[in-house]
C-alpha cells in the first residue's frame, strides 16, 4: 500500500498524469491543444534550465541561447535538408550540444555574477546575429513554412511532443540521482570543499551546462515543429528570462517546479491576455510578490502547509547499512616509517606581507604532527599552500616523495591528502549521510557516472556509514546539514575529510568553537584516527596539542620558529616569547612605569557598561552563556581567554551586530541590548575589530574621515597620537602594513565620540617593534576612554589593563585585578591554557 | 470596430462577435492566431502591422482554410512569393510605394542616399527605389543599413552630410524614422536635403513633433484632403468622436479589412471559406476611394489609388501633418500601372 | 570631408558613451552598495523621460533636468524601501528577479499611463542649431549633453570623493558592518543609494529625450549598453564605467561608420573579449562577495 502512495507520488507518475491532463483540461478553460503542447515544450525548456539553477547553482541567462539556435537549425534541417521531424530534432540537439561545449568552455572560467552577465552578453550577440542574418534565420521575419509529415494533427503532435518530453524528464531524473548529479549539489552549496574531496568542479559544471543545454535545445526543436517556424525573438534579452522566470515561479528546488512553473507561466500569460492589454502589469507585479513571500516558488509554498519543508532534490530515504561492514579496509594503512610530506623553503608574499618565510618541515608517516603559532602566524596560508588552493611563490611540497607543488587541489586529493577547514565548510542543502557519501565517491571509478543510481555503490555507502560512525554522526545522517549544530558540523567536516580515504589528514583547527565536552570527543577522534593516517593539526589549544601530537612545530610572522617532539618545544625560549611576550622570556618583572592603571582600584564605583547574563551566538549555535561582566567609567578592562571562547562574539554582541538572545546590555543606564550597531556607537561605544577592516578602497585620511562625528577626535588629534599616520595620509587602506592599519583602525575608532573603546586582538600579527607603538599608544588613552581589550598576548593584556576577566566556555570563569594577576599565575596558566 | 457599428453590429440577424488578441512578435502572434483557428473557430482575421508577424500566420490561415486579411503589413512577399488563397493584402507593396513617390522626388535630382532598415523589408525597398532609379540613370551616391531599433542616427546623418545627395530615401519606419527626423532636424538639415521613406505612419510624425516632420511620402489614405469620399469622411469623423484624435492611415486600413470580410459574409449570406474567398476575389469596393478598389484575383493584393502626400510648411493642429500633392497612378491611368503585373511577381497561388 | 566625417563621428561617439556612462554609473553604484543588479534601471532611465515630457509644458527644457530625476528618485525611494529592503543578505538572485519583476511593471505602467506611441520631445530652442568648427560638425544640443553629462559626472565624482556621504558609500561598498559600526545608519543610506543611482539614469533618461524619441522601448535601448559598459569597466568602478562608456560609444559609432550591420552586436563581442581577457572587467577589482 505504502509502496503505492509513493509510487502514486514520483515525479514521473505526476509528469505522466500532468502531461495526460493538459491536452483536456486546457481546452476547458478556453485554451488550445497547440498551446497545451507549449506548455509541455516549456516545461522541459525550465526542467532542463534548472539543472543548471536548482542543481548546479549557476545563474545564466544563456539558455534561451541554446533554445533559439536549436529551434533554428531544426527549422532549416526540415527546410533545407529532410522534412522528418524527428531527424530535424536529433540535428539540433546534436549541434546545440557541440555549440555548448564551445561556449561553456568559454564562459565557465567566470563565477557569480560575471557568469550571469557573460551568458547575457552571449544570449544577446547570438540574437543580434540571427536578427541581422537574414539570408539564413530570415532575419525579424524568422522561418516560416516548417512542415511536420506524420505530425500535422495537433493532437499528433501534442503526443510525440509529450513522450519526448516525459522520457526526457525521466533521464533528467535518473542523472541527477546519479554519482554526478549529487557532485553538482556539492558544487552549488561549497564548491571548494567539492574540489577538496577531489573533484575538478570546473568539468562537472561543463557537464552540466552541456547537458542542460542539449536538452534546452530539444525543447527549442520540438517548439519549431509546433509553431512549424523559428524566430529570434526568442532569443533576446527579455526572453532571456523566461526559463528563470518559470522556474522560481515553481520553485528551483524541486525537481517538478520547472513544471509547474510552465503551466503557470503560460496560462497566466494566455488568460491574462484575453482579460487586458497591460497584462504586464499584473505578471510584474506577481512576480515582484513570489520572490518577496515565496522565493522558494509555488512547490515551496505548498511545501510550507504539506510535506517536508524544505527542498526535495535528494530523496530523503537513506540506503541501508550493509552488513557486512565489520571489516576495516586497510589497503590505505600508511606506511610505518619513512617521510610522508616533506615542504621545502615555501615562501608566500600578499603585497608587503609575507605570510610564509621560508617553511621547511616534514611530517613522518604514521604520526600526528601538531603545528602551532599565535593568530597571524602564517598557519592557515600554510595549510592553503599544502592543500593547493594557494600557490607559493618558491619552494617545493614532496607527497610521498612525489612532487605535488603544481597540483590543483583535487589531484592531491586523489592522491591522499585531504584537508579540513577552519571555518568549517559543509554543504548546507544536502543530507549528512549523502554528503559523506559524496566524499567517498571521490575516488571510485563511477564517481562520475550518470546512468548509476548514487545508491547503487554498495561499497562506497559502506565507507560513508564507517565515516560517520567514526565521528558519531551515524544517527544524524538522515538531517539536513543546514540544521545541525556548530560541533556537528565540525565533526561532520571531518567526516567528509575521512570519507577521502585519505592516507594524510589536513586538519585545520578541529577543535575551534567548540565546548569542552567537544573538544574532547573530537580529541580522541583525532587519536584514534592516527591510528590508520597521518595528520597534520592546526590548532591554538596548546595542552591538546602538545598531548596530542607526536611532533610541534611552531609559527610565528610567516616563520617555522621551533620544531621538535612537543615537551622540548613548548619550553623553547623563542615559542615563549612568541606567545607571551618579551618580557615574560626574559623573565623581567612587568615595567611598572607602562602600567599606572595598576594602582586604580580593582572596580570601579560606577560601571560604564555591564553585560548581565547575556547569551548570544550564530545561528544554530549558541557561543555566549550567563555572561556578566562590567567596565567602569575610564577603566581598562581585559578580556582573556583561549581561542573560541567567544571573546570576539562578546563584542559583536555589545556592538549589536549579534542579537541577544538572553539577558540585558546597560550602558551609561541604558537598556542597549535590542540596539542596532550604528545606534550603538552613536551612544559611544566604538571598536577596533578582529582584522582591522580597513576600507581598502579608502585614503588613510577618508578611512578616518568616514567614521568622524562632532565631539570626537579630529585628524590632528589623531595624527598627534600616531605620527606615522600622517606621512601615509594619502595612500590607500590596502596599501598599508598590518602596523599601520591596526594604527588607523584605533585612530578611526576614536573620530567618533568615544566612551567605551572596544579593542579586538590589537597586538595580533605584529612585529614587535609595532607592538610597542602600539602600546605606547593605547596607553595613552588609558584614563581618557573607558577600554575593553581582547588579546592573546596575555603579558600585554596585563600591562595594559587594571582588571582582567577570562572568559571559559562563553562564561566568565575568573576575575581579578591584574595587580593580583602575575602572568605566571597558576589560575592562568590553567585557563588558558599555556 | 467602428466597421461592425457599420453593419449595425449583426448580419442576418446574427451578432458578429469580434475576439481580439494581441500581436506581440511572430511567435506570439502565431500562437494567438492558432487560437482563433481552433478555439474560437472564427469566419475570419484580419489585421496585423508586423510583415513578419503575419508572415508566421499566414500558413495557418492556409491550413485552416480561414480568410485572413492584412491589413498593415508591408512585405512583398505576402502577395508575392508567399502568398497563398486564403490571404488577402490591404496595405501596399514596397513596388507600389516606390512607384507612388519616385515622380514627385526625382525632379530634385538623380543623386540619392538611402538608408534602409537591415532587415527584409527596408532591404526589399531599397531594392526597388535603387532599380526605379538605376532604370532612369539615376546615381546611389551611399546605402546604409541601419539595425532595426537604431536610436542615433546622427553617426549615418554625417555621411549623408558629407555626400549632399539631392534625395534622401528613407527605408525606415516607427520610432527609427521619429528618432532620425529628430536628430535630421537638430543637425540642422530639415529642408535642405529632400527627405522621403517607403512609408509614412502618422503616429511616428506625430511623436517626432511639428519641427522635426519633413519630407515627401507615399500613403495610402489620408483623413484631410478632397481625395476623400463621404464614405471615408464618415469614418474619420466617428474615429474622431470615439478616440478623441483623428484617425491614422493604419486605422483606415484595419477599418477597410473589417469591412470587406462583414461585406463578404452580408452579400454571399454565409460563412463559408470558399464562398466569402470568392466574393473577395471579385467584388469591387465602391466608395472607400473614389475609384472602386478590389482585391486582384490572382495574387489578392488590394488594388487602389495611392496619395502622394507632403508635410505641411506650417502645420495648424497635433495631428494635420499631411498635404496631399496628387494621387497615384493619374485619373488616365489604370490602377493596376503601380503594381507588378503577373510577370513581376513571384505569387503562384496555385502553386502555393 | 573624411576627417571632418570621422572627427564628427567620433564626438557623436562621445556623446552617446558619456550617455552611457550616466546610466551605468548609477548600474554601478547600486551594485557596488547593495550587491543587486538593477534590471529596472532602464525602466528607471524611461521614467525620467517620460516625466520630463509630462512636466515640461510647465517647468521648459532646463527645469525638467533637475525637477524629472526629482521625481525618479523619490520612486526609487519608494521602490528600496518596499521591494529590495527585503531581500539584502539573501541569494542574489533573488534580487535580479525583483527588478526584472520590477522593469516589466513600470515599462507596462508606462505604456498605461501614457500610451504605447511615441511622444514628440524637442531639445530647448536655445540649443537647436548646430556648430560647425575646423573638422567638427555637431548639433548644439549634443554638445549640450556633452557638457552636462561631464558637469554631471564631475559633480559625482566629487561627491564620492570628497563628501562624506561619498565615503560612506565608498566604504560601505567594501564592508558595510564595519560602517554600521563607525554610526552610519546602513539601511538609510541604501535607500539614499539607491534613490540617486535611479536619479542618474532618470537625468539621462531627459538628456536622451530629444535625441531618441519618448516611446516605451527607450528602456530597452538603455538597459543593455549600462550593463555592458558596467562590466567591460568593472563593476563598481566609477573610473571604469567612464573608460568602457567611451570605449563603447566610439566603438558603436565607428562600426556604424564602416559595418553599419554589425553596430548592433559589436558592444557584446567587446564585452565577451575584455571579460574573458579580464575577468573583472578592465578596472575591477576583487569583490569576494560577488564570485
Amino acid at each position: 500500500m505504502s509502496s503505492l502512495a509513493s509510487g502514486a507520488k514520483h515525479p514521473l507518475t505526476v509528469l505522466a498524469v500532468v502531461l495526460g491532463l493538459l491536452p483536456v483540461v486546457m481546452p476547458m478553460l478556453g485554451s488550445t491543444m497547440s498551446l497545451a503542447a507549449q506548455v509541455a515544450i516549456y516545461a522541459l525548456y525550465a526542467i532542463g534550465f534548472n539543472l543548471l539553477l536548482g542543481y548546479t547553482g549557476l545563474v545564466s541567462f544563456g539558455a534561451s541561447l541554446f533554445f533559439g539556435f536549436a529551434s533554428y537549425v531544426a527549422g532549416l534541417t526540415a527546410l533545407h535538408i529532410w522534412a522528418n521531424p524527428i531527424f530535424a530534432i536529433l540535428v539540433a540537439v546534436a549541434l546545440t550540444t557541440i555549440l555548448s561545449v564551445f561556449v561553456g568552455l568559454l564562459i565557465l572560467r567566470r563565477k557569480g555574477i560575471y557568469f550571469a552577465l557573460l551568458t547575457l552578453a552571449f544570449t544577446q550577440l547570438f540574437y543580434e546575429i540571427a536578427f541581422h542574418w537574414t539570408d539564413v534565420t530570415g532575419g525579424e521575419n524568422g522561418l516560416q513554412g516548417v512542415t511536420r509529415p506524420g505530425f500535422s494533427d495537433p493532437l499528433a503532435y501534442y503526443v510525440l511532443t509529450a513522450v519526448i518530453v516525459w522520457l526526457t524528464s525521466a533521464l533528467m531524473l535518473r542523472v541527477v540521482h546519479s554519482p554526478f548529479g549529487r557532485v553538482l549539489q556539492i558544487i552549488r552549496d561549497d564548491e571548494r570543499r567539492a574540489l577538496a574531496m577531489g573533484y575538478n568542479p570546473h568539468r562537472y559544471k561543463l557537464g552540466a551546462f552541456v547537458m542542460s543545454s542539449a536538452v534546452v535545445g530539444l525543447a527549442g526543436a520540438l517548439l519549431t515543429f509546433l509553431i512549424r517556424g523559428a524566430y529570434a525573438e526568442n532569443m533576446n534579452w527579455q526572453h532571456a528570462g523566461d526559463p528563470v522566470l518559470m522556474t522560481v515561479l515553481g520553485g528551483m528546488h524541486h525537481f517538478l517546479g520547472p513544471l509547474w512553473g510552465a503551466i503557470l507561466y503560460i496560462n497566466l500569460q494566455d488568460q491574462l491576455s484575453v482579460v487586458t492589454q497591460h497584462w504586464w502589469l499584473i505578471f510584474g507585479a506577481l512576480l515582484m510578490a513570489v520572490v518577496l513571500l515565496s522565493p522558494e516558488g509555488l512547490s515551496g509554498l505548498v511545501r510550507r502547509f504539506i510535506g517536508p519543508g524544505r527542498w526535495t532534490l535528494t530523496r530523503d530515504r537513506l540506503p541501508a547499512r550493509p552488513t557486512s561492514s565489520a571489516n576495516r579496509p586497510t589497503n590505505n594503512k600508511s606506511p610505518a616509517t619513512g617521510t610522508m610530506l616533506e615542504v621545502q623553503s615555501l615562501s608566500k608574499r600578499f603585497g608587503r606581507i609575507v605570510t610564509a618565510d621560508c617553511i621547511n618541515l616534514a611530517v613522518a608517516s604514521g604520526s600526528i604532527h601538531g603545528i602551532l603559532g599565535p593568530n597571524g602566524a602564517g598557519k592557515t596560508t600554510f595549510f592553503n599552500m599544502l592543500s593547493g588552493l594557494l600557490a607559493p611563490d618558491e619552494g617545493t611540497i614532496l607527497f610521498n616523495g612525489r612532487d605535488i607543488t603544481q597540483l590543483s587541489t583535487d589531484k592531491r586529493a586523489m592522491l591522499g591528502l585531504v584537508r579540513s577547514f577552519q571555518v568549517v565548510s559543509v554543504p548546507d542543502n544536502l543530507t549528512v549521510f549523502e554528503v559523506v557519501r559524496v566524499a567517498a565517491q571521490a575516488k571510485h571509478s563511477k564517481r562520475a557516472a550518470l546512468w548509476a543510481n548514487a545508491y547503487a555503490f554498495d561499497a562506497l555507502i559502506a565507507d560513508a556509514w564507517r565515516a560517520l560512525d567514526d565521528v558519531g554522526l551515524a544517527d544524524k545522517a538522515g538531517e539536513i546539514i543546514s540544521s545541525l549544530p556548530h560541533g556537528e558540523k565540525r565533526l561532520l567536516d571531518i567526516a567528509i575529510a575521512l570519507a577521502g580515504q585519505p592516507s594524510m589528514l589536513l586538519l585545520d583547527e578541529p577543535l575551534a568553537g567548540l565546548a569542552d565536552a567537544e573538544r574532547e570527543t573530537v580529541s580522541q577522534l583525532i587519536r584514534r584516527l592516527a591510528r590508520d593516517h597521518t595528520v597534520l593539526l592546526v590548532e591554538h589549544d596548546i595542552d591538546r596539542v602538545v598531548s596530542l601530537s607526536d611532533r610541534i612545530s611552531v609559527f610565528h610572522q610567516g616563520k617555522v620558529i621551533a620544531d621538535g617532539p612537543p615537551d622540548e618545544v613548548v619550553n623553547h625560549p623563542e615559542v615563549v616569547e612568541a606567545y607571551l611576550g618579551k618580557q615574560q622570556a626574559d623573565h623581567q618583572a612587568p615595567n611598572k612605569a607602562h602600567a599606572p592603571g595598576r594602582s586604580s582600584p580593582p572596580k570601579a564605583t560606577q560601571p560604564l557598561i555591564s553585560l548581565e547574563g547575556i547569551a548570544s551566538g550564530y545561528d544554530g549555535s549558541r557561543v555566549l552563556n550567563e555572561l556578566s561582566m562590567d567596565v567602569g567609567v575610564g577603566e581598562t578592562v581585559a578580556l582573556l581567554g583561549r581561542n573560541g571562547v567567544g571573546k570576539t562574539t562578546t563584542l559583536s554582541t555589545v556592538m549589536g551586530i549579534l542579537p541577544v538572545a538572553a539577558g540585558r546590555i546597560r550602558f551609561d543606564n541604558k537598556d542597549i541590548s535590542a540596539l542596532p550597531a550604528y545606534a550603538v556607537n552613536r551612544l559611544g561605544i566604538s571598536i577596533v575589530p578582529q582584522g582591522r577592516r580597513i576600507f581598502p578602497n579608502l585614503t588613510v585620511d577618508d578611512n578616518l574621515r568616514v567614521a568622524q562625528r562632532r565631539g570626537g577626535w579630529s585628524l590632528d588629534d589623531a595624527y598627534a597620537l600616531f605620527p606615522k599616520l600622517k606621512t601615509l595620509a594619502a595612500s590607500t587602506g590596502g596599501n598599508l602594513s598590518g602596523g599601520e592599519q591596526q594604527m588607523l583602525a584605533i585612530a578611526r575608532a576614536l573620530m567618533a565620540p568615544t566612551r567605551l573603546l572596544l579593542l579586538d586582538e590589537p597586538f595580533e600579527g605584529l612585529a614587535p617593534a609595532i607592538v610597542a607603538e602600539v602600546v605606547e599608544a593605547v596607553a595613552k588613552l588609558r584614563g581618557q576612554v573607558a577600554i575593553l581589550i581582547v588579546e592573546q598576548r596575555v603579558d600585554l593584556a596585563l600591562q595594559i589593563a587594571s582588571r582582567a576577566y577570562v572568559m571559559v566556555n562563553g562564561s566568565i570563569a575568573l576575575t581579578a585585578s591584574t595587580s593580583e594577576l602575575g602572568a605566571n599565575d597558576e589560575r592562568l596558566s590553567r585557563l588558558l591554557g599555556v | 470596430m467602428l466597421a461592425v457599428q457599420d453593419f449595425g453590429g449583426q448580419i442576418d440577424g446574427r451578432p458578429v462577435k469580434v475576439i481580439w488578441y494581441d500581436e506581440n512578435g511572430p511567435q506570439t502572434t502565431q500562437q494567438n492566431m492558432q487560437k482563433l483557428v481552433e478555439q474560437d473557430h472564427v469566419v475570419g482575421v484580419t489585421g496585423g502591422i508586423s510583415s513578419g508577424d503575419m508572415l508566421a500566420v499566414m500558413p495557418i490561415a492556409k491550413r485552416s482554410q480561414t480568410p485572413l486579411i492584412v491589413t498593415g503589413a508591408n512585405a512583398t512577399q505576402i502577395t508575392g512569393a508567399d502568398c497563398n488563397r486564403y490571404t488577402f493584402r490591404v496595405d501596399l507593396p514596397n513596388y507600389t510605394t516606390t512607384r507612388t513617390v519616385y515622380p514627385s522626388l526625382t525632379k530634385h535630382g538623380k543623386n540619392w542616399y538611402f538608408i534602409s532598415a537591415s532587415y527584409a523589408w527596408g532591404i526589399d525597398g531599397y531594392k526597388q527605389m535603387k532599380g526605379l532609379l538605376d532604370a532612369h540613370g539615376g546615381k546611389v551616391l551611399g546605402a546604409d543599413k541601419t539595425p532595426l531599433g537604431t536610436s542615433d542616427f546622427s553617426s549615418y546623418i554625417l555621411k549623408v552630410v558629407s555626400k549632399q545627395p539631392d534625395v534622401l530615401f528613407l527605408g525606415i519606419g516607427g520610432s527609427d524614422l521619429t528618432n532620425f527626423l529628430k536628430q535630421f532636424h537638430q543637425m540642422g538639415l530639415t529642408g535642405k536635403i529632400p527627405v522621403s521613406a517607403l512609408v509614412a505612419n502618422d503616429t511616428d510624425f506625430w511623436a517626432a513633433g511639428k519641427e522635426d516632420a519633413t519630407g515627401v511620402y507615399p500613403k495610402i489614405w489620408n483623413y484631410t484632403g478632397d481625395q476623400n469620399t463621404a464614405k471615408s469622411l464618415a469614418f474619420a469623423k466617428a474615429f474622431q468622436n470615439k478616440f478623441g484624435k483623428p484617425p491614422e492611415s493604419e486605422a483606415w486600413q484595419d477599418y477597410f479589412g473589417m469591412s470587406a470580410l462583414l461585406t463578404a459574409i452580408k452579400q454571399t449570406g454565409s460563412t463559408d471559406s470558399n464562398k466569402l474567398i470568392n466574393f473577395l476575389e471579385n467584388h469591387k469596393f465602391e466608395g472607400y476611394k473614389k475609384r472602386p478598389i478590389y482585391f486582384r484575383k490572382w495574387d489578392h493584393q488590394l488594388i487602389q489609388s495611392t496619395l502622394v502626400a507632403k508635410v505641411r510648411k506650417s502645420i495648424p493642429d497635433r495631428y494635420n501633418y499631411f498635404k496631399i500633392d496628387s494621387v497615384q497612378p493619374a485619373a488616365n491611368k489604370p490602377l493596376e500601372s503601380i503594381y507588378p503585373d503577373q510577370s513581376e511577381s513571384n505569387c503562384h497561388m496555385n502553386a502555393n | 570631408m573624411d576627417a571632418m566625417l570621422l572627427t564628427s563621428q567620433l564626438i557623436n561617439g562621445l556623446v552617446l558613451g558619456f550617455l552611457f556612462v550616466l546610466i551605468a554609473v548609477g548600474l554601478s553604484i547600486i551594485f557596488g552598495m547593495l550587491g543587486i543588479v538593477n534590471f529596472a534601471h532602464g525602466a528607471f532611465f524611461a521614467l525620467g523621460a517620460y516625466v520630463a515630457w509630462t512636466l515640461k509644458p510647465y517647468v521648459g527644457g532646463v527645469g525638467v533636468l533637475f525637477l524629472a530625476p526629482l521625481v525618479v528618485f523619490g520612486i526609487g525611494l519608494v521602490a528600496e524601501r518596499l521591494l529590495l529592503r527585503p531581500l539584502y543578505n539573501k541569494e542574489p538572485l533573488l534580487g535580479l528577479l525583483l527588478t526584472f519583476g520590477l522593469a516589466l511593471f513600470i515599462e507596462e505602467a508606462i505604456r498605461t499611463i501614457w500610451g504605447s506611441i511615441g511622444h514628440p520631445y524637442d531639445a530647448p530652442a536655445f540649443l537647436s542649431g548646430f556648430i560647425h568648427y575646423g573638422p567638427v560638425f555637431v548639433t548644439q544640443y549634443r554638445l549640450a549633453v556633452l557638457t552636462v553629462t561631464i558637469v554631471v559626472l564631475i559633480a559625482v565624482w566629487f561627491f564620492l570623493e570628497k563628501t562624506r556621504f561619498g565615503r560612506i558609500i565608498r566604504a560601505g561598498s567594501r564592508d558595510g558592518e564595519m560602517v554600521n559600526m563607525l554610526g552610519v545608519n546602513l539601511s538609510r543610506v541604501f535607500m539614499l543609494v539607491f534613490g540617486l543611482g535611479t536619479a542618474l539614469a532618470g537625468m539621462a533618461g531627459v538628456l536622451a529625450a530629444p535625441l531618441w524619441s519618448v516611446v516605451p522601448s527607450i528602456s530597452e535601448q538603455a538597459i543593455m549598453p549600462a550593463f555592458v559598459v558596467v562590466t567591460i569597466g568593472g563593476l563598481g568602478s566609477l573610473r571604469g564605467a567612464i573608460v568602457s562608456g567611451l570605449l563603447v560609444g566610439v566603438s558603436v559609432a565607428m562600426t556604424i561608420q564602416f559595418w553599419p550591420a554589425a553596430s548592433g552586436a559589436v558592444m557584446y563581442l567587446l564585452m565577451v573579449a575584455v571579460l574573458l581577457v579580464r575577468p573583472r572587467g578592465l578596472f575591477g577589482e576583487t569583490w569576494e562577495r560577488f564570485e
